[in-house]
């Protein structure tokens, strides 16, 4: 039995008044770290995700939303832009752009985004193939390490894509496509690209197409749909769909590219006879204009590049993500010359996120300032609670002086007393906190299949322990300096 | 002598000088010290406990003048030395009986003993009181315990400060013959101030205080 264990048994005797302070503190402390950690593991994910994507083209509307939902797959893509437009971007040659990666967005498989775009995105998320080998035809697709731990399948797992781009969006399933096939696994890289699923463009084309036609069909058209289509069908779908209101701007597009699109189709209606392997399968009829998309196994190979889809002129992409060559004027106008003369839009991931920082840290700071006022509280309500001892405990502790402990001895007991419980209350406080972020862990990723960490420390956590301390050794100061201040004599004498 | 004082006196800040009368008290002996309210009795027992400094005479215990003593020198020489014994038994609240005097060893900077606690706790007959709070125990028992927590260090004196004005007969002679017993076994300097007339017989030297 020491001054140590003496001040551990004293807090313990007064169990109410140290559940309050503990509280106090523990609230305190939790809120500040929950945001410290927060703020750290939000800020990593973003900055990870940045992988070097100078600017972000897509259809207008906010460049936020542009940049969340094509770069960080979550929120809604803010429509979408035809091949034609983006055309000049996608271009190899083009004298700024050292890489242009197309996004098709549109499905999910239970809640991971099916993105369709070129096996270039895998270098620029720097990932690597861990199994199988990146996806070159038609259904294949290529899943993120996190989609393939996350739902347990592996190389050769067969999948329907479901429309939409959160797992309940819409319980359409696309079961009366062909499967998709995943054909390789990536490493785990701490990007977006382990919550991916990537096929090529040309298979969303193809999914998307029969979707918007089976739609007609679920709205009560009164035609028969028959989805193991031959090429004959083809004809009369294409005339339905053009007298289909419902899908008015389609309809407009395809007049837009009707020249074109056939050039195209007649082209690839040469190889029309050459499919017939196990991914061959025709696809379905398109919305106003039909693709013959890949029909040759080199064909369908092909369709996994950025030619392929610079040659579907009357298609839609959901977005471009773009590196500049290098950061000079023409760059620097680029996006405005884009936004001014364009039906697109060009956002900069840079300036977003700093608007997205700048947002979410007011709100990081009030809850902050909040957590410190209640540290701050919960300081008083050491010091009123030691300092409300002392009369209840001066004959005692003139004990302990009598019993042969210094003045220093009284002043240390007291002190020990306010840093106990500004450790235990900073303990709780952590464990809180690390709860809150497990509970936030899964929110957000139901929400957006992002993994954060909530078990992990920040350094901030380290500072939290000595400014926490220092509450507790402020809040006892006083009381110790009154404790050890006493007259023993005189409190003994007091009968 | 294990305690011997000369030409000792206090003052108050704002009221007269004390002057006591020498004391000296050897090995088992005892002492009593009888005197009215306010005659200076608690002063005194301060004085030779080192809770208050004299204006001038000395104290001396084991021939070290404890008035000479700085703040800390003088608690950790009291802590070693001296046992002190209350009128109102007081106790470190949230700890237990056991708790209680192995504190007064560890601050006294004796190895702590449980042994020697049960072994003391045994003589005094409150042996199966070691992990009570001490909130629990009846007035005698608290008395009992206080002398325990005087004698646990084997002090070379005993100061106790009217230890049974609060106790009725039977508790008052056990007590006072417990302390007697367990000073002139240990050797020890006892020294009882009180006002209590029941004690006179018990005493070899008196001394009266007015």
């Amino acid at each position: 039995m020491n001054i140590f264990k003496l001040s551990l048994k004293n807090l313990f005797h007064r169990p109410l008044s140290l559940t309050l302070s503990l509280l106090l503190f523990a609230l305190g402390i939790g809120l500040i770290s929950l945001m410290l950690n927060l703020n750290q593991q939000i800020q990593n994910q973003i900055d990870r995700n940045l992988a070097g994507i100078d600017l972000v083209v897509g259809a207008k509307g906010s460049p936020m939303q542009l940049v969340l939902s094509n770069m960080y797959h979550i929120d809604n893509p803010t429509g979408n832009i035809s091949v034609e437009e983006a055309t000049p971007f996608m271009r190899p040659g083009n004298p700024l752009i050292e890489t242009a990666i197309p996004l098709s967005l549109g499905d999910n498989y239970n809640g991971f985004r099916i993105v369709g775009t070129t096996a270039e995105i895998v270098d620029l998320y720097q990932a690597e193939i861990d199994e199988g080998k990146v996806w070159e035809y038609d259904f294949e697709a290529t899943i993120g390490a996190e989609v393939a731990q996350r739902l347990n399948i592996g190389l050769g797992h067969e999948f329907h894509g479901v429309h939409g781009l959160n797992k309940d969006d819409d319980m359409h399933v696309h079961d009366y496509m062909p499967p998709y096939v995943v054909k390789g696994i990536l490493q785990p890289t701490g990007t977006v690209i382990d919550q991916l699923i990537l096929v090529n463009t040309a298979t969303v084309w193809m999914v998307h197409h029969d979707h918007d036609h089976s739609h007609d069909h679920e709205h009560g058209e009164e035609h028969d749909h028959d989805h193991s289509h031959s090429h004959e069908h083809e004809q009369d779908h294409h005339h339905d769909h053009d007298h289909n209101e419902e899908h008015q701007h389609e309809h407009n597009h395809s007049h837009d590219h009707e020249d074109n699109h056939h050039g195209h189709a007649h082209s690839h209606n040469d190889h029309h006879h050459a499919h017939g392997d196990d991914n061959g399968h025709v696809h379905g009829p398109g919305c106003g204009h039909h693709h013959e998309i890949g029909h040759s196994a080199e064909d369908r190979k092909g369709s996994n590049s950025i030619e392929f889809i610079m040659e579907h002129h009357g298609e839609d992409i959901t977005a471009l993500l773009l590196k500049y060559r290098g950061r000079n004027i023409q760059t620097l106008n680029l996006a405005r010359q884009i936004n001014q003369n364009t039906n697109m839009q060009a956002a900069s991931p840079a300036i977003e996120i700093n608007r997205l920082y700048d947002m979410m840290g007011s709100g990081i700071e009030i809850i902050q300032l909040l957590g410190w006022i209640i540290a701050i509280v919960s300081g008083i309500s050491i010091f009123i609670s030691l300092f409300q001892s002392l009369s209840g405990r001066k004959y005692e502790l003139a004990l302990i002086r009598v019993m042969g402990s210094s003045r220093s001895g009284i002043f240390s007991l007291i002190i020990l007393e306010g840093i106990w419980i500004a450790f235990f209350g900073y303990a709780i406080g952590i464990l809180l906190s690390k709860l809150a972020m497990f509970g936030v862990a899964g929110i957000i990723d139901s929400g957006f299949r992002y993994t954060i960490e909530a078990f992990s420390f920040v350094e901030g956590d380290a500072w939290l322990l000595v400014a926490a301390l220092v509450i507790g050794l402020v809040a006892a100061l006083i009381p110790a300096v009154i404790a050890s201040g006493t007259d023993i004599s005189k409190t003994l004498s007091e009968k | 002598m294990l305690l011997s004082t000369k030409d000792l006196s206090f003052e108050y800040p704002g009221s007269s000088e004390m002057v006591f009368p020498d004391l000296d008290c050897g090995s088992g002996e005892t002492h009593l010290i009888l005197g009215p309210s306010g005659s200076g009795k608690t002063t005194l027992l301060h004085l030779l406990g080192g809770l208050l400094k004299p204006k001038s005479g000395s104290i001396k215990v084991n021939e070290i003048d404890i008035g000479k003593l700085s703040g800390s020198e003088a608690d950790k020489f009291r802590g070693q030395h001296i046992g002190l014994v209350f009128q109102q038994p007081h106790f470190v609240s949230s700890l237990n009986v056991e708790e209680n005097l192995l504190l007064a060893q560890k601050l006294a900077g004796q190895p702590t003993s449980s042994g020697k606690i049960t072994e003391l706790l045994e003589q005094l007959g409150i042996a199966e009181k070691l992990k009570k709070k001490t909130s629990e125990l009846s007035a005698g028992e608290k008395q009992r315990l206080s002398i325990a927590r005087a004698l646990i260090n084997r002090p070379a004196v005993i100061l106790a400060d009217e230890p049974t004005s609060a106790l009725d007969d039977d508790n008052c002679k056990n007590v006072i013959n417990l302390l007697e017993d367990l000073a002139a076994q240990n050797g020890s300097a006892l020294i009882v101030v009180t006002h209590d007339k029941r004690l006179m017989d018990y005493f070899s030297k008196k001394t009266l205080l007015n």
